[in-house]
C-alpha cells in the first residue's frame, strides 16, 4: 500500500464495515488508522488491487504489536476523542461499540480469573493464542463486487504467507459471530475457530 | 441422486454436527427447534455438507439454510437437481 492508495482503502472499509466503531469515529480516524499502520515496522498492510486501474478491491492489515491499539490511540488522541464525542451524538455504531467495550472488559477479566484458576490443565494445544509471534490480523476485506471466484481466499492465504515470512508462528484474528462469510473462509482455510462471549469469535491458525 | 437419498445424507450430516440422532431430523428440524445450531454450527455445517457433497456453497446460500428442507434445497439446486 502507498499513500496514494489511503482514499481507496478508507472507501472500501466504510463499504466493508459499514457498522463498525472504527467506521463511526469518521474518516479522519480511518486515514489516520491507515497511515499509523503502514509506516509502523512491526505492522502490514497489503492491498489487492486491479492491475489495468490501480483500483483497490482487497485490503488486510496485521501487527505483531500486541500494544498496536494503545499506542494508535495515543498516537492520535484528540481526534479519536473527537471522534468518540461526535459518534456519541451521531452514531449508533458508536455507542454500541462503547457498550461492547466495556462488555468485553468483563469479559476479559472473567478470562483471565478462569485461566489463573486452570493454568495447570490448559492444553496448549487448543489453547486460544496470546502470544506475541502470532500476527494479528486487524482487518480483512474484499469489495463486494469481488467476492467469489475465491479470491478472499487467494487474497487471505497471500496476506499469510506474508507474515509467515516476517516470522510469524501463527495468526489470529477476531470476527463477528453473525459474520458467516468471514466465518466460512476462515473455516475452509482450516483456520480455528472458538466462540469468546455472545459478539466475539477468536480465529487463529497455527503457521508452525 | 434423487431427493430421498439427499435428505438421507443431509440428515446424517446434521445429526453428526449437532450430536443428534438423524431419526430426531425432519421437515420441522429449523435454527429454532434445534438449540445446538448457533453460527459456529452453521459454519461446521456448511463445510460438512461441502466435504459430504464435492460441492461449494456460496454465502448468500448458506444464510438462506435455516431449517432442514432449505438445507436440502440448497444442496439439491447446488448439485443441480432442483426440488
Amino acid at each position: 500500500m502507498t499513500r496514494d492508495d489511503l482514499k481507496d482503502v478508507v472507501d472500501l472499509h466504510v463499504l466493508c464495515f459499514p457498522h463498525y466503531f472504527l467506521t463511526g469515529l469518521g474518516d479522519g480516524v480511518l486515514r489516520h488508522y491507515y497511515t499509523y499502520a503502514m509506516d509502523d515496522p512491526q505492522s502490514l498492510v497489503i492491498v489487492l488491487e486491479i492491475p489495468e486501474s490501480g483500483r483497490v478491491v482487497g485490503l488486510a492489515v496485521g501487527t505483531f504489536d500486541p500494544e498496536f491499539q494503545a499506542k494508535l490511540f495515543l498516537s492520535h488522541l484528540f481526534g479519536f476523542l473527537w471522534g468518540v464525542l461526535r459518534g456519541v451524538f451521531m452514531s449508533h455504531t458508536v455507542r454500541e461499540g462503547i457498550v461492547q467495550r466495556l462488555w468485553d472488559m468483563k469479559w476479559a477479566v472473567r478470562s483471565l480469573f478462569r485461566a489463573t484458576i486452570n493454568h495447570v490443565t490448559a492444553d496448549p494445544q487448543t489453547a486460544s493464542p496470546l502470544i506475541t509471534d502470532y500476527a494479528c490480523l486487524l482487518v480483512n476485506a474484499v469489495h463486494p463486487e469481488w467476492r467469489g471466484w475465491q479470491s478472499s481466499e487467494r487474497f487471505l492465504k497471500y496476506f499469510t504467507n506474508c507474515v509467515l515470512e516476517m516470522g510469524a508462528t501463527g495468526i489470529w484474528g477476531t470476527v463477528y459471530p453473525e459474520n458467516l462469510a468471514a466465518l466460512i473462509l476462515y473455516k475452509r482455510l482450516s483456520w480455528n475457530i472458538e466462540k469468546q462471549g455472545p459478539k466475539r469469535v477468536m480465529v487463529w491458525l497455527d503457521l508452525m | 441422486m434423487n431427493e430421498d437419498t439427499i435428505q438421507e445424507r443431509v440428515k446424517e450430516v446434521m445429526a453428526g454436527i449437532f450430536s443428534m440422532d438423524p431419526a430426531d431430523i425432519g421437515p420441522h428440524s429449523s435454527l429454532r427447534t434445534i438449540k445446538k445450531w448457533d453460527s459456529l454450527q452453521h459454519v461446521n455445517l456448511i463445510i460438512a455438507l461441502e466435504q459430504a457433497f464435492g460441492l461449494r456453497i456460496a454465502v448468500s446460500q448458506a444464510v438462506e439454510m435455516t431449517s432442514f428442507p432449505s438445507v436440502c434445497r440448497v444442496v439439491a439446486q447446488s448439485l443441480g437437481e432442483a426440488f
